[in-house]
């Protein structure tokens, strides 16, 4: 069976892998396929932290008395990367290219040491306290 | 799970690690200009004064002061505790460094030994600080993994070169014995270069590749194998006078590094981002220079005999340095900075407004912090630098293009960070200004 973990962390490389593919389209002016890659990437984005986190895993933890602390500063963060995400969609629309890779640049270097800390601390936690969670994950 | 007192929100003012890292570039551009005014005399030999004023100022002046701008920051992030102290001992810290690496220099470059005694004690409450404060958080067991595991040996080797350079200077300034330990400067020279900065290199490789390049990890074996091999032999180097010892450490360290070297740039090799990066341009030549250095020494070590000129026995030595010094380390550094500084603007101007929108579109971003355009020319003259240095030394040819080189170098560097630094400042006025 896969753990918390496991289906989370995938879920980060395919995010990854997404806004790679997007990046690269703006990178080469390819504003058709930037949209289409970028919005694959928001929508891959919103599911994994509104939905999985915020919507499922948070709450599950928080009720099993996990740590109140951290999983306060993953929502802080998430915020950021939200308010970064919303300018990058005015920056595609304007085709402004620069200002989309000058933002993208501190996306990703937000959204990396953000995954590390969820992959080397919240999930493991995650996969002692609220183990059986990891059904309703591959359901959503 | 240990969570008691584990915060994932530590960061440290921006003020510690930008202090350091607006100071570094200039002790690069004084490097620079003793070169550039000695006029090839220091390259002479590998122990000629002004040399030794030169490495100092980069190794300490430039390398350490950086390095230990990043640790104050990295520390706390990686290991989610604040470090004991806090910005009064950075502040302490950095003070203490940069004029206790003045007197070091000036004591080297005028033969004024007896300034040591005041160098030393002043670099020794810098660096005792330093370690006492890191050390207490490295010492307990906290997060970060296998970029905190080589940081600790990275840390002890810093401990062990400056207790060596310590007995060597106290030795210059007249206030010991000479020790009948004779190549004490050679073990100094290889813990602070192989121990302190491949390891701390290495640590932080672990940490920031994957992250900035999205790449890969390195395998959990490999990273711990790699750094308490490097740490083993180096004290087997240190206690074991003996010259099949001695070998047997040059190659495994020289094995090692280019093991490590080959490793990382498979891994940037493998980076899913595909568009041009500045940082990882200076990650490749950095290692390649690794590599080169790597390559040089064991073939210096195995078949230096071999050589007939005694004039290419002496080069061999500064050649093998400047590709450690400026090749390996500095362009590491150069690059890391090129993405931290930015970073670290935003990530504080942001936290500082997030609640409003419309200010948050208003703050500048990466890209404008430190332009594309100029990490490129930073790239470009870094390069041009080291390798007309690097033709200077092979061909004995004149140093002053070489030199001026460095010093644009080291300014282009100071320019780009400080002008960073100003917009930053700016930036938050305007935003602390705003009802």
């Amino acid at each position: 069976m896969t753990t918390i973990s496991e289906f989370m962390q995938h879920s980060h490389r395919q995010c990854d892998e997404l806004y790679a593919a997007a990046e690269e389209a703006v990178a080469n002016q390819d504003w058709d396929t930037a949209t289409v890659g970028w919005r694959a990437f928001t929508s891959e984005f919103n599911t994994h932290i509104t939905e999985r986190e915020e919507g499922l895993l948070f709450p599950a933890l928080e009720a099993a008395n996990g740590p109140p602390g951290p999983i306060a500063v993953m929502r802080g963060e998430h915020e950021q990367m939200r308010a970064l995400v919303a300018q990058m969609n005015e920056a595609l629309a304007a085709r402004d290219q620069p200002r989309f890779l000058g933002l993208g640049e501190t996306l990703m270097m937000l959204t990396q040491q953000h995954n590390m800390k969820e992959e080397n601390i919240l999930y493991p936690i995650m996969d002692q306290c609220i183990a059986n969670e990891a059904d309703n994950l591959q359901r959503s | 799970m240990r969570m008691q007192g584990l915060s994932l929100e530590t960061i440290p003012p921006i003020h510690i690690p930008f202090r350091f890292f607006n100071t570094a570039p200039w002790m690069g551009v004084l490097a620079a200009l003793v070169l550039l005014f000695d006029a090839g005399g220091a390259f002479s030999s590998q122990w000629s004064p002004e040399l030794l004023a030169v490495t100092h100022l980069l190794t300490l002046g430039f390398m350490a002061m950086v390095m230990l701008g990043a640790m104050f920051q990295l520390v706390p992030v990686i290991s989610g505790r604040m470090i004991p102290g806090g910005a009064i001992v950075a502040t302490g810290v950095h003070l203490l460094l940069s004029i206790g690496v003045l007197l070091l220099v000036a004591g080297f470059y005028w033969k004024a030994y007896w300034l040591f005694a005041w160098a030393l004690p002043v670099l020794l409450t810098a660096f005792a600080m330093f370690l006492l404060a890191l050390g207490s958080l490295l010492l307990r067991q906290i997060g970060g993994g296998d970029a905190i595991y080589s940081i600790r040996f990275a840390a002890l080797s810093l401990l062990i070169t400056i207790g060596l350079g310590v007995l060597r200077s106290a030795n210059y300034a007249g206030l010991m014995e000479p020790l009948a330990l004779a190549n004490i400067a050679n073990i100094h020279l290889a813990w602070g270069l192989v121990g302190w900065v491949l390891l701390l290199v290495m640590g932080a490789s672990y940490q920031v590749i994957p992250m900035f390049h999205v790449t890969p990890s390195y395998p959990v074996s490999l990273a711990r194998a790699l750094p308490a091999v490097v740490f083993l032999s180096l004290l087997l180097l240190s206690v074991v006078d003996h010259t099949v010892v001695q070998a047997l450490v040059v190659f495994v360290l020289c094995t090692v590094a280019i093991v490590y070297a080959i490793y990382t740039i498979g891994l940037l090799n493998q980076r899913k981002r595909k568009i041009p990066d500045n940082t990882a341009r200076f990650w490749r030549l950095s290692l390649v220079c690794l590599i080169a250095s790597a390559l040089l020494l064991a073939g210096f070590y195995f078949a230096g005999h071999l050589l007939s000129s005694i004039a290419i026995q002496q080069q061999l030595p500064v050649i093998v340095g400047i590709l450690m010094i400026y090749g390996f380390a500095g362009s590491v550094i150069m690059g890391m900075l090129q993405k931290i500084v930015p970073f670290l603007a935003y990530l504080h101007l942001q936290r500082s407004c997030l609640s409003n929108f419309e200010l948050l579109k208003t703050l500048p971003h990466m890209g404008e912090i430190i332009p594309e355009s100029r990490s490129r020319w930073q790239f470009r003259i870094h390069l041009s630098a080291l390798l007309v240095l690097l033709a200077v030394l092979i061909t004995g040819g004149f140093v002053g293009p070489a030199a001026l080189l460095l010093v644009a170098d080291f300014a282009w560097l100071g320019y780009t960070l400080a002008s960073a630094t100003r917009l930053y400042r700016n930036t938050a006025v305007r935003i602390a200004l705003t009802p």
